[in-house]
C-alpha cells in the first residue's frame, strides 16, 4: 500500500463522479441520500449512527483542496463520503468526518490544530472532511461563511457546506463539533466523538493506522 | 506555545491598512522588527469530569436592571459547545444542553452590544437556574486599535506598540472595522454573579471587546480607578480565559473560565487610573483587578 503524495491523490481520486461511475438516484442504496454525487459501489448497510454500522453516503458541496482553489461558488465541487471509500486501502485507511459551526468556539480551536494533524496523518492514509453547518447566529451556513472559515484556518483538507445539516443522524445540530471516525475500507463507523476529544480521537487514529501498517 | 507551533491565524487585520488600496503608493519600506505575538504559557486540564447539564435557564439584565433583550447566551465547555440562544424581551432564556460537557461555562453577552462574561458550572444537575445576571452595555462607538496610539473605551485604555498589530478571527460581529474597535465597560462589584471570579477574589471587572483579539506584541493597559483607591496602591491584573480546546496548550493565557494574573501595577499619582506596569495584555478578554 502506498500513501504517497496524499494531497495530489485526493485531488485526482476524490473528484466526484470521476473515479467511479454515477448511478441513477433511484438505485441508490439509501433513498434518503441526496442525489448528484453518490458512489456506485458504496457499501450496503446496515446504515446507522453507531459503531460498526455503515455511514450513509452523504453528498455535499465544497472545496476539495481549499488551499489550491478559488473560494467562489463556481469552484464548488460535489464531495461525497463515497469519494473516500477505498476497499483495498490504496489511498485511504481512515476518514475523519468533522462538523463545525461558526458559533462554536470549540470548533474554531479544533480547526487550529486539525491541519497539523492532517499533515501528520494524511501520508499514512487519513482523509478529513469537515462540514460547516451553521453561521454565528445559528442559521444555515452560507458560501461566505465557508470562505471565511477556510481562509481563517488555512484549511488544507476538503471542507464542505452542510446548511441542511445532513449529519443529524450522528449528532444534534444543537451541539458541535462532531468527529466521526470511519474505516475507509468498509465505510463502517469506528467511533463517534461528540465534541473535540482530541486526546482520545488522535490516539485511536494513531493506534489504528499503526496496527494496519504492522499487518501489511 | 500552541500558536507558535501552529502559526498564527492567517486572516490578520493589521491596525493599519497595510497598503490595501492598490491606488495608494506604498511608502518606502521601513526596516522595523515585525511585531511578535506572545506565545502564552498554554493550559489544558483534561481531568475534569463531563457534566450532564440538561436545561439551563438564566435572566440577563443590564446594569440598570433593564432586561437585556436579544442577548446571546450559550453553554460551552472545553470540548463541546451548544448552539447559542437569545434572550427574550424579558431577558429570559433557556438553553438545552444535550451532550455531556467538560468544564462547561455559561457565557452571556455577545462581546459587542453587551459584555460577554463566563461563569463555570459548579454542579451537575438538570435544571440549573442561574437566576438573574448582569452585563454592561458596551459603547456603541468603539475606539480603533492603532499602532502606537491610545485606544480608549469606557475608561479602559490600550496602547499598541508602534509596530504592533491585532489578530482576530474575522467572523461576525468582528467582520467589520467598526466591529474590531475596542469597546469596554465595567461590571460593578455589586453586579458580579455568583461564581464569576472562580475564587480569584476580584474587586473590579471590566468587560472588553473584541473578545479574543491577539495584541502583538502585548499591549499596555490602563483601567479607571473606579474603586477610588489611594495613589500608589498596588494591584494585580487578571485575565479571564475564554480559549476553549483540549489540545495541549490550547488555552493560551488562562485556564478556560478562570482568571489568571497577567501582571501587577498601581494606582497612578493622580489617583485616576490603574496602570499595568509589570506585564502587558496579550489578548483582549475580560480583565479583573484585586489589591495586593
Amino acid at each position: 500500500m502506498s500513501h504517497g503524495a496524499p494531497a495530489l491523490l485526493a485531488l485526482l481520486l476524490g473528484a466526484c463522479g470521476t473515479n467511479r461511475p454515477e448511478i441513477p438516484p433511484e438505485l441508490l442504496k439509501d433513498p434518503s441520500a441526496p442525489t448528484g454525487c453518490a458512489t456506485a459501489d458504496y457499501p450496503a448497510g446496515p446504515y446507522g449512527d453507531s459503531a460498526d454500522t455503515v455511514a450513509i453516503d452523504r453528498c455535499f458541496q465544497g472545496w476539495r483542496a481549499p488551499g489550491k482553489t478559488a473560494h467562489t461558488a463556481a469552484a464548488l465541487q460535489d464531495i461525497s463520503l463515497g469519494n473516500f471509500y477505498d476497499p483495498d486501502g490504496s489511498h485511504y485507511e481512515i476518514l475523519l468526518l468533522n462538523t463545525a459551526a461558526v458559533w462554536c468556539a470549540v470548533c474554531k480551536t479544533e480547526h487550529q490544530t486539525l491541519p497539523e494533524h492532517y499533515a501528520e496523518y494524511s501520508p499514512r492514509g487519513l482523509a478529513i472532511v469537515s462540514a460547516l453547518f451553521q453561521n454565528s447566529a445559528g442559521k444555515p451556513a452560507e458560501l461566505s461563511d465557508l470562505k471565511t472559515w477556510v481562509e481563517a484556518y488555512d484549511v488544507p483538507f476538503p471542507m464542505v457546506l452542510d446548511p441542511d445539516y445532513q449529519l443529524q443522524d450522528y449528532a444534534s445540530a444543537e451541539t458541535a463539533p462532531l468527529n466521526l471516525v470511519i474505516d475507509a475500507r468498509s465505510m463502517r463507523i469506528m467511533a463517534k466523538f461528540i465534541g473535540n476529544q482530541s486526546r482520545d480521537l488522535w490516539q485511536l487514529i494513531d493506534d489504528e493506522l499503526t496496527r494496519r501498517e504492522a499487518s501489511e | 506555545m500552541l500558536r507558535t507551533a501552529l502559526g498564527l491565524l492567517p486572516l490578520t487585520f493589521a491596525a493599519v491598512a497595510c497598503g490595501s488600496d492598490p491606488a495608494t503608493p506604498e511608502p518606502p519600506a521601513q526596516q522595523t522588527e515585525p511585531a511578535k505575538c506572545e506565545a502564552g504559557p498554554g493550559y489544558v486540564e483534561l481531568d475534569y469530569p463531563k457534566r450532564a447539564l440538561g436545561n439551563v435557564t438564566v435572566t440577563v439584565r443590564t446594569l440598570d436592571a433593564a432586561p437585556a433583550a436579544d442577548a446571546l447566551v450559550e453553554v460551552c465547555g472545553i470540548d463541546v459547545c451548544t448552539r447559542p440562544a437569545y434572550t427574550d424581551e424579558r431577558g429570559d432564556v433557556s438553553v438545552s444542553v444535550q451532550e455531556p460537557t467538560t468544564k462547561p461555562a455559561l457565557k452571556y453577552g455577545d462581546a459587542f452590544t453587551y459584555g460577554e462574561l463566563a461563569i463555570l458550572f459548579d454542579g451537575d444537575e438538570d435544571g440549573t437556574d442561574f437566576g438573574t445576571v448582569y452585563t454592561p452595555r458596551l459603547p456603541v462607538t468603539g475606539a480603533p486599535i492603532l499602532p502606537g496610539a491610545r485606544a480608549e473605551s469606557g475608561g479602559v485604555v490600550l496602547t499598541l506598540a508602534d509596530n504592533g498589530r491585532v489578530e482576530l478571527d474575522p467572523f461576525p460581529p468582528y467582520d467589520t472595522e467598526d466591529g474590531r474597535a475596542l469597546r469596554a465597560a465595567e461590571l460593578p462589584r455589586a453586579r458580579f454573579p455568583s461564581g464569576l471570579d472562580h475564587g480569584a477574589n476580584l474587586e473590579l471587572v471590566f468587560a472588553l471587546a473584541p473578545l479574543g483579539a491577539r495584541l502583538c506584541p502585548s499591549a499596555a493597559l490602563e483601567l479607571p480607578n473606579s474603586a477610588g483607591w489611594e495613589p500608589g496602591t498596588s494591584v494585580e491584573f487578571l485575565l479571564q480565559g475564554l480559549d476553549a480546546g483540549t489540545d495541549a496548550g490550547a488555552q493560551l493565557f488562562a485556564p478556560y473560565g478562570e482568571w489568571q494574573p497577567i501582571g501587577t501595577g498601581a494606582v497612578d499619582a493622580t489617583g485616576e487610573r490603574l496602570v499595568l506596569t509589570g506585564g502587558a495584555l496579550p489578548v483582549i478578554s475580560n480583565v479583573g483587578v484585586r489589591r495586593l
